[in-house]
């Protein structure tokens, strides 16, 4: 979706010998978004605001190498071996060639021999050199690093994704930390983020005040001329895909222990000092009840025992990959006490935190690094009714939702169901359709629901289906479905369909199971089809567990 | 809309397009809004009414200038064919100075206009169309115009490229100068053109004494704005009472040969400065060079053991990197162990060692355990640290 940001100026900052002032220029097509205070221990915070940009600027896709000149040599060298093989016309369709290459090759040189073409060289060098500029000058040129900045009542939260979207960062900065403040309204905009401004996060220091301006007339008055910047954002729809991914992943149920920042620090030395080229690129995590964790680092099966912190919880070992990531945390590692993870399983997404004083710093990394947040709803899929973020199906209990938390700011399930005297399922379904629609964040630190609007009012999110499995497991006639329901022990319900060959040319009987919890989150899928052995982390669900969810969870909303 | 065969009479019979036609077409192309196809033709026809004879001109669009020039939503709306009409040779033709001069106040009431009119100003062939167009030229010359084209330039961005725009701005500055304006012009120094920010620098060196305006110009990548911040910075007095704080806001620049700069300053100066102060702030850089004197420098300080607890344990707690420093850091911190063993050492020193004997570096484990082991024999109490000897009591 294409949206037009436009910023009342650039955002900057102002250093002088006694204290340093970060006017954020918000976007003006928002309703107003204002803070002014000076922060308390701004250190914490520019480093935080460090490990955001490293987030904002990570980029681990490996880069195609380019065969083209190796391919074009092996055609030369196949023409020589032709050469001695052809007949005569050939031979002299050759020497044609020749002869044109060479006159080609005559005018070359000439052209470039021209004094007007002389400068052509030059041209070039001066391009790449205007180029090398600016990226030095201006990155955002380069790539869009616009965060998120979200003012609530108790705390300033800024998000971003990271180049490739497999990890996602967040400085949470609470408002205990403001003093001095002299306007604070609450809402949501991006912020014209760039890289000189992220320079200036390094100049501050503790011996000098930090003061943070976000708003539109602060930068105004304190420029010499009013001037407009716009920039015209593709605010992908990624990116909401992307923080509807994170959150649903921060509901479901987590394997949580806390490590020393010195044993991070030691797994990504480690890491930084052996060559990533041979597989398996995994951390493997061996989590065993009142024992200190165990890292694996493969393939040279690397093992080492966290230094101080004991984990509690049931015995498991899971692996991660995208490892490399983890560097983000480099620079903060020092200053934090702890790191407390949260792990799901095998290949699936894990949260880092890290404390600096009172300033916190998430790190979400996605399952692997080709393995974006948001390029298919893998998680909202198995998340309530996941129809209805889908498709556009308003309902009088999610207008009274959204109007509940547009008004509260920020609510805890419990408070929505009580307010609005529903189900907690049929709540958490609607709230869910309304992160999709960029309205509602879920806080994963406080597990409230706060009203954060991601686009101006009157912006409509376009949704693709881009899932395969969806649209052909929701193209499966539900009155097929045959499954068997049982009832489990604290609500639990355990459904199984058995499907043969006859319907979908399966060679012999498949099962397709779900396990559900009270409120209808999934504990446990299984289907004994190829493509969710091979897939299932990448894309979800397969179509056999669309359509079993389709059959008796989602169509059970709607009616 | 005209077919062809309509224009095919109008082709006849011009006088009846210029007396009835065109006056219509030039009210609505002036005040309505029109589809954008419908307001081409009707912009080719008025373009088309410029270049006719001067008598047709006279005739029949005698006022035709004043349509569109004074009109303010044709000038919001198409600054830049206001600005076409205005700066092409027909304006120079068809009006006289004060008319165009007129014309030329208003169409610069709107801030796009203005730059475009700027853009032509810079244009290879600029010298060529002011020779042809003297009115404009006549105004160019003119310091109340010139300084009202560039007073509404963002100077950080503006592109300075012909002649005729170095003349202008020539102008503009001597103007702020005499006015004694020169801080307005700072931007200027870092322009992209070498005449022009030679110029600025030049005066910002001669009237401006504030730091904030040479720490800009030090962390430009512009060498002769370079060479001129550090003149300046190595002329200030040490003993003066800001000294201490420029010296500093050098230091935590982001750059770092702003930093290595500053260093060196202090270096030459660090009698006049308040040494364990500076110390302590300096020891919240990321810059190794600094890091690496500031280790110097405490190795040989016996001043409060923890005073710079925070900066040994951040040396300490790197992984991977800044090895020389590290080894600075371990040595200090021994003997400030060894000095306060028997005294209350800062329970803060253990932490990073206990972390380092679990470390990957196997230097380093040695190096923190020998230390540790010191501590406990002398009382410390150190968790998951036990000793164990062969020898029997």
């Amino acid at each position: 979706m294409k949206t037009l940001n436009k910023y009342s100026s650039k955002s900057k900052a102002i250093s002088c010998g006694q204290e340093t002032n970060f006017l954020l220029s918000s976007d003006l097509n928002r309703p107003p978004v204002h803070v002014d205070a000076e922060i308390k221990n701004g250190l914490d915070f520019s480093d935080a605001m460090l490990a955001l940009r490293e987030v904002v600027i990570s980029d681990k896709r490996s880069v195609k190498k380019d065969h083209s000149k190796y391919q074009a040599w092996v055609f030369q060298e196949y023409l020589k071996e032709l050469n001695k093989s052809q007949p005569d016309s050939i031979k002299e369709i050759e020497a044609n060639r020749k002869k044109i290459i060479r006159e080609l090759n005559n005018l070359g040189k000439k052209i470039k021999n021209n004094p007007l073409t002389v400068e052509d060289n030059n041209f070039y060098k001066a391009q790449r050199k205007f180029w090398d500029w600016l990226y030095n000058e201006d990155k955002d040129l380069w790539y869009i690093l616009d965060p998120v900045i979200s003012v609530q009542p108790e705390c300033i939260i800024f998000e971003a994704f990271s180049l490739d979207e497999s990890s996602y960062g967040r400085v949470t900065l609470p408002k205990r930390m403001l003093s001095k403040s002299k306007k604070y309204t609450i809402g949501t905009t991006n912020i014209d983020f760039s890289r000189n401004l992220a320079n200036e996060f390094s100049r501050v220091r503790s011996y000098r005040p930090l003061n943070l301006k976000i708003g539109q007339n602060n930068v105004i008055a304190s420029t010499k001329i009013s001037e407009n910047i716009e920039k015209k954002i593709d605010l992908p729809q990624s990116w909401v895909n992307g923080f509807l991914e994170v959150q649903t992943a921060s509901t479901l149920n987590h394997l949580n222990f806390d490590l020393t920042p010195d044993f991070v620090s030691d797994i990504i030395a480690f890491l930084e000092q052996h060559k990533n080229n041979v597989s398996p690129k995994s951390l493997k995590i061996k989590l065993q009840n009142n024992k200190k964790p165990i890292f694996e680092i493969e393939p040279w099966g690397k093992k080492l025992e966290e230094h101080n912190y004991i984990y509690h919880g049931p015995d498991k070992e899971i692996r991660l990959w995208g490892r490399s990531r983890l560097s983000i945390l480099k620079n903060i590692l020092k200053k934090t006490e702890k790191v407390s993870v949260s792990a799901i399983d095998d290949g699936m997404p894990s949260f880092w935190s890290c404390k600096l004083n009172d300033v916190t710093f998430d790190l979400c990394l996605s399952g692997w690094t080709a393995n974006d947040w948001s390029s298919q709803l893998k998680f909202a899929l198995m998340s309530a009714d996941p129809k209805r973020i889908i498709f556009d199906n308003e309902c009088e209990l999610l207008n009274e939702i959204r109007n509940l938390v547009n008004k509260k700011i920020k609510l805890s399930i419990s408070e929505i169901t009580k307010k609005v005297n529903c189900q907690e399922k049929d709540a958490l379904a609607c709230l869910q359709k309304l992160c999709s629609d960029g309205l509602v964040m879920y806080d994963f630190h406080t597990k409230e629901y706060r009203w954060r609007e991601l686009f101006n009012s009157g912006d409509k999110l376009i949704k693709k289906v881009t899932n395969k499995n969806l649209v052909k497991g929701l193209s499966i006639d539900p009155n097929l479905i045959k499954a068997r329901i049982t009832n489990l022990p604290e609500g639990q319900r355990n459904i199984t369909w058995v499907y043969d060959k006859k319907i979908f040319g399966w060679p012999r009987l498949s099962r397709a199971q779900i396990i559900l919890d009270n409120k209808d989150n999934f504990i446990q899928t299984d289907c004994d089809c190829f493509d969710f052995k091979k897939t299932f982390k990448k894309e979800g669900p397969c179509k056999h567990l669309i359509a079993l969810m389709n059959k008796y969870i989602w169509e059970r909303y709607e009616n | 809309m005209l077919n062809k065969r309509k224009i095919t009479i109008l082709n006849d019979h011009p006088e009846i397009e210029w007396e009835i036609i065109a006056p219509h077409i030039i009210q609505r192309f002036t005040k309505n809004n029109q589809e954008e196809i419908i307001a081409k033709e009707y912009w080719k026809r008025i373009k088309h009414y410029l270049t006719l004879p001067e008598e047709v001109k006279k005739q029949y669009f005698s006022s035709l200038m004043n349509d569109l020039l004074q009109s303010k939503s044709f000038i919001s709306k198409h600054n830049k064919k206001a600005v076409e009409i205005l700066l092409q040779d027909y304006a120079s033709i068809d009006l006289d100075l004060p008319s165009f001069r007129k014309y030329f106040l208003e169409v610069t009431k709107n801030k796009e206009a203005i730059n475009e009119i700027w853009e032509y100003l810079g244009a290879e062939n600029i010298r060529e169309n002011l020779v042809n167009h003297k009115h404009l030229q006549a105004c160019i010359n003119e310091s109340s115009t010139t300084n009202l084209i560039i007073e509404q330039q963002d100077f950080d961005e503006i592109e300075i490229k012909s002649l005729a725009q170095i003349k202008a701005m020539k102008a503009f500055i001597e103007n702020k100068k005499n006015k004694k304006l020169i801080n307005e012009l700072v931007p200027l120094s870092l322009n992209n053109n070498q005449e022009i920010s030679q110029i600025v620098l030049g005066l910002i060196e001669e009237h401006i004494r504030d730091t904030r305006v040479f720490l800009q110009l030090i962390e430009s990548s512009m060498p002769r704005a370079i060479e001129t911040a550090e003149k300046f910075f190595k002329k200030l007095n040490p003993s003066s009472d800001n000294y201490y704080e420029t010296l500093l806001s050098l230091c935590d620049s982001p750059y770092e040969n702003v930093q290595a700069f500053g260093l060196e300053l202090i270096k030459q100066n660090i009698s006049y400065l308040p040494k364990s102060s500076l110390l302590r702030n300096l020891s919240e850089t990321r810059n190794q060079l600094i890091q690496k004197y500031l280790a110097n420098e405490i190795s040989n300080l016996l001043s409060d053991k923890d005073e710079f607890l925070h900066f040994e344990a951040d040396i300490l707690r790197t992984r991977n990197q800044k090895r020389k420093l590290k080894e600075l850091i371990k040595k200090r911190v021994e003997r400030v162990i060894e000095d306060n063993v028997s005294s209350n050492l800062d329970q803060k020193y253990l932490a990073p060692l206990v972390s380092l004997t679990l470390g990957l570096v196997k230097e380093d484990r040695a190096w923190a355990i020998r230390n540790l082991t010191s501590l406990s024999v002398h009382g410390y109490e150190i968790k998951d640290l036990a000793i164990t000897t062969p020898i029997k009591s």
